[in-house]
């Protein structure tokens, strides 16, 4: 189930952006709370997020649960401690298919697909939002599942990955939009995954949303000194 | 007939695929989530007034018996994670290394915890060649 929704995912980065760009840099507080649905297993990471889409590294400065840097460009991500890498591990989200990036392109209210390999096949509305359903290519439809999105004024509302089969792997919504200097962004995200056993519940909050910051040159420009071993591991 | 089942079957999932999507889909049950989430809330409200790291709120007062309540999840501490140089303070040179590591505001809490592991292994070795030592007997002439 949940390789029809990395295959989404997968298809998803298949994208080109050739728009203009207005905002290059954003600073965000955040807060990640995930919970399993009805069970005691939960988890808090809470920081400060920087991201400069001129170099398309996602830094997130974290001080809860530990101080740590998690640095995703492409797709990899380091997990730096103490300035020294302590874990290079393939990327769970690539800069470019982040929140972050898409409100920066102004392309959040369709997610991406537009420029993705996808097709908006049915657009309708309902209970006053705009639904629009995004189809796979055909040639991995066996694979891949579709994507519907909810807009309203504009605004992204939800996403929902679907199984090929037909059900829901996965739902996204997002809630209370803030418009800082024109950038509209959205203050918090439910996040809903359907395992088969159970439900994964998360709740991103950003606050404190700055873009174009011109001082924290040395966190957007952050690079890990690492050297990859062929195991994944790093050498200090 | 187990094949007019099989087609029925599939024609059911080949219409729930194309089955069109409804604003009912993008709905969640709010109050439910808030509720489940109301633990984290609290957590993540204290971290922010007081900045603690997750050592500090496991040996907070408030949260030391609630911790276990919202399993919390976190990485482990492995003998990966032991600091060496800060093993070596606690082990050969526990004064010096008190001020180098264990209150050093620059170190790390896996720093400050090899430091005690050293510590304490140096005190476990110095009680085992203690009592290893055969005791001097004093013979008056």
């Amino acid at each position: 189930m949940l390789k029809a929704l990395f295959a989404s995912i997968l298809l998803l980065g298949i994208s080109t952006h050739t728009s203009a760009q207005q905002t290059s840099r954003l600073r965000c507080d955040f807060s990640v709370k995930t919970k399993v649905k009805d069970q005691p297993a939960s988890r808090l990471v809470m920081g400060t997020c920087y991201y400069d889409i001129r170099i398309g590294r996602l830094i997130y400065e974290i001080r809860f649960p530990e101080k740590e840097k998690w640095i995703f460009m492409d797709s990899i991500q380091w997990v730096v401690r103490n300035d020294s890498v302590i874990e290079v591990l393939p990327a769970s989200i690539r800069p470019e298919l982040s929140v972050i990036h898409l409100s920066m392109k102004q392309e959040l209210s369709h997610y991406g697909l537009k420029n993705s390999s996808f097709t908006a096949t049915e657009v309708k509305q309902d209970k006053g939002l705009v639904i629009t359903t995004w189809t796979p290519p055909a040639a991995t439809a066996k694979r891949v599942g579709k994507v519907a999105t909810s807009t309203k004024d504009k605004q992204l509302k939800g996403v929902i990955f679907y199984h090929p089969k037909g059900h829901i792997l996965r739902k996204q919504l997002f809630n209370n939009y803030t418009n800082t200097q024109g950038l509209l962004f959205p203050k918090e995200i439910v996040d809903i995954v359907f395992e088969e056993d159970k439900e994964i519940w998360q709740q991103t909050t950003y606050t404190n949303v700055v873009i174009n910051e011109i001082k924290n040159n040395h966190i957007y420009n952050y690079m890990p000194r690492v050297i990859p071993s062929s195991k994944g591991t790093v050498k200090k | 007939m187990k094949k007019l089942l099989t087609l029925a079957f599939a024609c059911c999932l080949g219409l729930n695929a194309f089955a069109t999507v409804s604003a009912d889909d993008f709905s969640y049950d709010a109050v439910a989530f808030e509720t489940e989430m109301t633990g984290l809330n609290q957590l993540e409200q204290d971290v922010n007034l007081n900045g603690f790291s997750l050592t500090e709120v496991k040996t907070s007062d408030k949260w030391s018996n609630e911790l276990a309540g919202l399993g919390l999840q976190q990485a482990g501490w492995s003998i990966e994670d032991m600091d060496w140089g800060s093993f070596a303070w606690g082990f050969c040179c526990f004064p010096i290394g008190f001020f180098v590591v264990a209150i050093n505001g620059n170190k790390s809490n896996d720093q400050k915890l090899s430091f005690w592991i050293g510590a304490g292994v140096s005190v476990v070795f110095s009680a085992i060649t203690y009592l290893a030592t055969p005791t001097t007997v004093f013979v008056t002439p």
